[in-house]
């Protein structure tokens, strides 16, 4: 028998930090219930920047039947609110539910995207749609591109920057290989780029394409990364009508976790600085910017509004007004409120409860932003977009504010808001029994805008690759992770290697036979017969394999190179002796390894070569911790852990369109961005702040 | 600004030793015929000229007078001898020429100038002069009058900035450095980690862009080692790993295509080298008077409509010198190109825009149209895909034709450019020559016939659904990634010569099958471990008694899809973690069955008589057969 979905369950516990809270999903779930005014200006002590981003002297009333006009024109559009129900596919959602969002923005006047699954026949005449062109050409061919009000081509995501899509076989039905004109029960798969677009001079060719087939606008949507403000100009050289930015930490089905979690810079700061660079070179007049990525409430929207964004673009919220309560499961494909479970299951999600919802969130949505307006004094929402003079921001770093080009207060440090590192137990375990990447959905929660962070490079994000260069699906593409170091004589498939000299035997076995076996090396205090070619052997703080010696007195000059001991605030350390051998011109013949006892996931194996490492030390704790008590099998699980790293080694370079890890990665700290971390350690290290020029 | 990524459009010719020199013009033109992939943000070229002079001329951007630039030089002692200015309203060139011993300071030079943000040397040579500034092809050409110069060797960039700080020419190509010149298309991901290197060599004032450290790098290989080994370097293809390790910093990765002209030893090189997927376009071209680099081969056309051109190979490089002729040839197994003239046409394409060619062809009214001249247009069929027409293509077709073709029929005479047919789900496309990149990308349905070579990623997911089956039948060879990420249809391949084989062929297909003449090397499907990877396996299951002494000796040496399929089962639980599925396809050697005949026999007949081939004859011979992994 069927379970029909038509009323909200209970929201969960939240046992962790998380951004979509409960404060966050009963505001939406009332505006979705009421279609009244809830609660503006809801400055919650929220760790995002666009959180420490206030209006200036405004009034406080709400009133349910405000005058002031949230309307736009957009293209020839008529719109009630410029919102924009942002590209989640017939695939990731459950169908009924995409239903739902293309007739609600009918209804309400607004805009809504189809994402890559193609389009739904019982949604095919429906005009308030945008198509979209992505990398695998799901659903497309000359008459569905032709069917909404404008193209779509899919770049990026926030949730995934450089990562391609992936829906297993068995969610590919019959009705969803049809929308996406794709074979029944064979998986989806959706390249990380578009094969045809390696370059800004190639989206234009795309561009151009598209808009002599359709003659409708062309949109281009990306993730917010390094050089958002350069690709969002190339894209409005290209002759597009607008970009979509979408931030990191926004909401989809299914990412791999390290990526999510390290990828990409937020929303905030990329619309400010892409609003900016587009006025000064004479683009901004007829080019739309839709900013997406954690839009949560009406204040939120307002501020991208003054921030520089044309329209929001929302997600997560209108999966929250219809039910959503954020189990994070939808990659698994049981949802329980049915939006995003497979096809055949017995829960079905009911349309008209959908449809009734998202009409009444948007105009409770509505009248939440025309009391904005009417607090700021402004009479309509056209004149709080580009409105950076109506903002201050309040306890954020210098560089942050100049990047967001508002005025500040109470700027300064902010490394001291920093919490106790935790090792990320779950994820280990995750990597030591199943040997996978691992995979979850939804947007995420890791520092430093949802929890605290606790080191230094937690503040900073890794570049993926959008337009200028394409990223590199690690599955079917080749990606170097080798590293040669010792004046060339060592060669390892990765930058890893364990210290297991604290270890049992019988992990001390297991990591040096998986070290093997992965083609990289184990520190102990004596070599084994059997590892002797993979064991580097320490003593008195001296690391030597056959005539390759380390130390960790900088003072020696006749050595291979630098083991570095752990200490918090390492990557000061590590980052000055990367420049401080370059100027004595030794560098390129000595190593810097760093010994990395807080490591938290894969992200920062990279996040240290960038700055200057060129290899990393793991304690065999690491394997311990993940591990717990079950000691079976420790042979596989220890060739899990190592051989899962360095997959996620390979599928982040790849995202950053990196094909040699040693090559392109050793000290660029180019690829790397700060988010409002203490200016003087962005200096020390050479940092450059997200958003920036 | 510390970064400025951009796209563009290249050009480089050479002559040959007993040729004449060669016009300005001719190479003005040959860039302004591909300027929709510049702008009107620089342009730039450099001529070659060898002498013997014994001096340099060193030209320099600067916003001050001839008198403070003389003496920041002199400061420098280096004494400058005449003095040629340009002016370009908000910055001046000035040319001064300096005797060959004093010129140990340019860079120098160059940090004081750029930190005070006052100007840039931007050419030096005995040989060399850049000309560079802010506009599109013709007007650089003609504020420096190029048309009416003559050079050995030319090089010529147009520019497309994601960003364009100001109206200054400092971010223009070519990029130089004693007699080095550089024009590069792409964005260096490595960039960071190679400014690093320059900088600990001393170099410390960048513009920012990347060619600007190709430049710089080029120059310094070129110090210790010799030109192959230079390019090597670079491009990541040399083996010793003691050079891999010193010289990490001055490997280049992320998409490139370069062009790099040097004198050396009283002799001018023409170099081209691209990442090693060959990730932006480059065409590679000859006649009886020149050698040619070029981004579309319109250009090599528009000198010599029958210049011999072809495609560079994945992971290789081309070099040529005036006095030694081509030292690499950037290909393996060239074959000569064929021109096509039709006896009667419907429309000369020649002075028609590179995006306007289907609206002539609507203008006709007809529904067999034949076109002659047709010069690198570009979305060809686009505007018609369900008209049912059928048209004759006499030329280059450029990028995007027959994309979403629902029924027309093409006929190409010529070679056809990248992202042909991308999605089309009916109809037939016949090409006469070669195919680009990405040839049928997404391709669902009806025929696509390929009498010359394809590049990388043809048949790219190529999907069969319903009642939709696509066929994808090739003459000759093909470079990599061939049916990438397929799930349905079928490739056939008829070419039997290794060297005309990419690597990497059915790398994450799920579905489908590709059809090679003759047997393969099972290394070049897939991706694989690589050799020292296979050997840790091996050593390790050894060390574990997983495996005897005898299979070790034995596969030592093999590709992992020989180790695993003969990897006994206790193994086996420890080497299925190295995939994820759809790395490696699965590899058969044997002959069609009597389905697959059938399926084919009238489709090889049709293209047989299309193009005039004879692979009828092999129906019945053996072929490797390439499906989804198990």
């Amino acid at each position: 028998m069927n379970n029909i979905m038509d009323n909200f369950i209970s929201i969960p516990k939240q046992k962790e930090a998380e951004f979509w809270n409960i404060n966050k999903i009963e505001h939406i779930r009332y505006l979705s219930n009421y279609g009244k005014p809830f609660k503006i200006f809801s400055d919650e002590d929220g760790l995002r920047i666009l959180d420490r981003i206030k209006f200036r002297g405004h009034g406080d009333n709400i009133n349910d039947s405000p005058i002031a006009d949230t309307s736009v024109d957009f293209l020839g559009l008529k719109m009630s609110v410029p919102i924009y129900l942002g590209d989640m596919s017939f695939g990731a959602l459950s169908g009924n539910p995409n239903i739902a969002i293309a007739n609600a923005a009918d209804i309400s006047k607004t805009l809504a995207g189809t994402g890559e699954g193609g389009i739904l026949p019982e949604i095919k005449n429906l005009k308030r749609i945008f198509v979209q062109w992505a990398s695998a050409r799901f659903g497309v061919d000359y008459y569905s591109i032709n069917s909404g009000s404008g193209v779509v081509i899919k770049i990026g995501q926030g949730a995934k920057p450089g990562i391609g899509g992936h829906l297993p076989g068995t969610k590919v039905t019959g009705k969803i290989s049809q929308a996406r004109r794709i074979p029944e029960n064979i998986e989806a798969i959706s390249p990380a780029p578009h094969h045809d677009i390696y370059s800004i001079e190639d989206l234009s060719q795309r561009i151009e394409a598209l808009k002599i087939i359709t003659k409708k606008p062309v949109f281009v949507k990306v993730a917010a990364t390094n050089y958002i403000p350069y690709i969002v100009t190339g894209i409005a050289r290209s002759g597009a009508s607008g970009v979509i930015i979408d931030g990191q930490g926004a909401g989809t089905g299914a990412t791999p976790e390290v990526i999510r979690d390290n990828l990409g810079i937020p929303i905030e700061m990329a619309v400010a600085s892409s609003h900016d660079i587009l006025i000064k070179e004479h683009l901004r007049n007829n080019f739309k910017i839709i900013a997406a990525g954690r839009v949560s409430n009406s204040t939120d929207a307002a501020k991208l509004y003054a921030l520089g964004a044309d329209m929001v673009s929302m997600g997560t919220g209108i999966l929250i007004a219809m039910g959503c309560v954020m189990v994070k499961k939808c990659n698994l494909g049981y949802c329980p409120t049915a939006l995003t479970n497979k096809l055949g299951t017995n829960k079905i999600f009911d349309i008209e409860f959908g449809v009734n919802n998202i009409v009444n969130f948007i105009k409770g949505f509505r009248l939440e932003l025309a009391n904005i307006l009417e607090n700021l004094n402004l009479s309509s929402i056209s004149e709080l977009i580009g409105r950076k003079d109506l903002l201050y921001s309040d306890g954020i770093s210098k560089n942050t504010s100049n990047v967001l080009n508002i005025n500040s207060v109470n700027g300064g440090n902010t490394y001291y808001k920093q919490s106790e590192f935790e090792y990320n137990t779950k994820y280990l375990n995750e990597l030591i029994n199943r040997g996978e990447i691992p995979i979850t959905s939804m947007g995420s929660n890791s520092p430093p805008d949802v929890s605290l962070p606790s080191r230094i490079i937690d503040w900073l994000r890794i570049d993926g690759a959008q337009v200028t260069r394409p990223s590199i699906d690690p599955y079917r593409e080749n990606i170097d992770t080798t590293f040669y170091l010792g004046k060339g004589k060592i060669k390892i498939s990765m930058p890893v290697i364990f210290d297991i000299s604290n270890s049992t035997d019988e992990i001390k076995n297991a990591i040096s036979w998986a070290s093997q076996f992965t083609g990289t090396m184990v520190i102990d205090n004596k070599k084994t017969e059997k590892y002797r070619n993979v064991t580097l052997v320490k003593h008195n703080g001296i690391y030597k394999w056959n005539d390759v010696i380390y130390s960790v007195d900088r003072g020696n000059n006749d050595v291979s190179g630098y083991v570095i001991e752990d200490a918090s605030f390492n990557e000061l350390y590590i980052s000055e002796l990367d420049k401080k051998l370059k100027e004595e011109g030794h560098r390129y013949e000595r190593d810097i390894i760093p010994v990395i006892e807080h490591f938290k996931n894969s992200g920062d194996i990279i996040k240290y070569i960038a700055i200057g490492a060129d290899a990393i030390i793991l304690p065999s704790k690491i394997f311990e911790i993940g591990l717990g008590n079950n000691h079976s099998n420790l042979n596989l699980k220890a060739l899990n852990l190592l051989l899962t790293i360095k997959k996620e080694i390979a599928l982040i370079s790849g995202a950053m369109g990196v094909s040699n890890v040693q090559y392109s990665l050793s000290g660029n700290r180019e690829l790397l961005r700060g988010i409002n971390l203490d200016n003087d350690i962005e200096n020390i290290i050479g940092i450059t702040e997200a958003g920036s020029l | 600004m510390n970064y400025s990524p951009s796209s563009c459009g290249l050009f480089g010719i050479l002559r040959k030793e007993d040729s004449d020199k060669i016009k300005g013009s001719k190479v003005a033109k040959s860039l302004d015929i591909i300027k929709y992939r510049g702008s009107d943000k620089g342009s730039g070229y450099a001529s070659f000229n060898l002498n013997h002079n014994n001096y340099y001329s060193i030209k320099t951007f600067y916003r001050g007078s001839e008198e403070e630039l003389r003496h920041i030089f002199t400061e420098k002692n280096m004494e400058t001898l005449d003095c040629v200015v340009e002016d370009f309203g908000n910055i001046k060139s000035y040319c001064f020429n300096i005797s060959l011993d004093n010129i140990n300071h340019i860079d120098e030079i160059n940090d004081d100038l750029w930190l005070n943000n006052n100007g840039r040397v931007y050419s030096i040579g005995k040989s060399l002069n850049v000309f560079k500034g802010v506009g599109y092809p013709l007007d650089v050409a003609e504020q420096y009058n190029i048309y009416d110069k003559y050079a050995d060797m030319w090089l010529a960039h147009t520019r497309q900035p994601t960003n364009s700080p100001g109206n200054y020419p400092y971010w223009s190509h070519p990029f130089s450095s004693f007699d080095i010149a550089i024009v590069h298309n792409g964005d260096i991901s490595s960039f960071g980690s190679n400014r690093e290197y320059l900088k600990s060599l001393g170099i410390k004032s960048f513009v920012g862009t990347d060619s600007e450290v190709i430049a710089y790098l080029f120059r310094e290989l070129l110090k210790k080692f010799d030109i192959t080994d230079t390019v090597k370097i670079l491009s990541n293809s040399i083996d010793d790993p003691e050079i891999k390790y010193k010289y990490r910093g001055s490997v280049l990765d992320g998409p490139y295509t370069l062009i790099i002209s040097y004198e050396d030893n009283d002799d001018l090189y023409m170099v081209c080298l691209t990442d090693n997927t060959k990730l932006r376009p480059v065409i590679l071209g000859e006649d009886e008077h020149n050698y040619y680099i070029a981004s579309e081969e319109n250009q090599i056309r528009l000198i010599n409509e029958n210049a011999n051109v072809w495609s560079m190979e994945p992971g290789s490089y081309f070099i040529a010198s005036m006095k030694r002729g081509i030292i690499s040839s950037g290909r393996q197994g060239i074959s000569e190109s064929t021109t096509y003239n039709p006896e009667k046409y419907d429309i000369d394409a020649f002075a028609i825009d590179y995006n306007k060619l289907d609206q002539s062809i609507l203008n006709t009214d007809k529904d067999h149209v034949i076109v002659k001249n047709v010069f690198g247009h570009r979305y060809i069929g686009m505007e018609f895909p369900d008209k049912g027409k059928k048209l004759d293509l006499y030329g280059y077709c450029g990028n995007c034709l027959m994309n979403l073709n629902i029924n027309n029929y093409v006929n190409v005479y010529g070679n056809v450019a990248d992202d042909c047919c991308d999605g089309m789900i009916g109809g037939k496309v016949k090409i006469h020559g070669n195919a680009g990149d990405v040839l049928a990308q997404a391709f669902q349905n009806g025929s696509i016939y390929v009498n010359g070579s394809v590049g990388n990623r043809a048949g790219l997911q190529m999907r069969a659904y319903t009642n939709f089956k696509p066929y994808l039948i090739i003459n000759g060879g093909f470079d990599d990634y061939l049916g990438e990420y397929m799930s349905g249809g079928i490739i056939v391949s008829f070419s039997n010569t290794d060297q005309l084989m990419g690597k990497y062929i059915g790398s994450g297909m799920i579905g489908g099958k590709i059809i090679i003449r003759g047997k393969i090397n099972k290394n070049r499907i897939g991706i694989q471990t690589d050799m020292f990877m296979n050997k840790n396996i091996l050593k390790s299951l050894y060390n574990e008694s997983l495996i005897d002494r005898k299979f070790y000796s034995k596969m030592k040496d093999k590709n992992i899809v020989d180790i695993l399929e003969n990897m006994p089962e206790e193994g086996k639980i420890y080497t299925d973690k190295l995939f994820n599925k759809h790395e490696i396809p699965f590899y058969e050697y044997r002959n069609l069955n009597k389905n697959e005949q059938g399926e084919l026999r009238d489709i090889i007949k049709d293209f047989d008589i299309e193009m005039g081939t004879d692979n009828m004859k092999y129906l019945h011979s053996k072929f490797t057969i390439i499906t989804a992994g198990k």
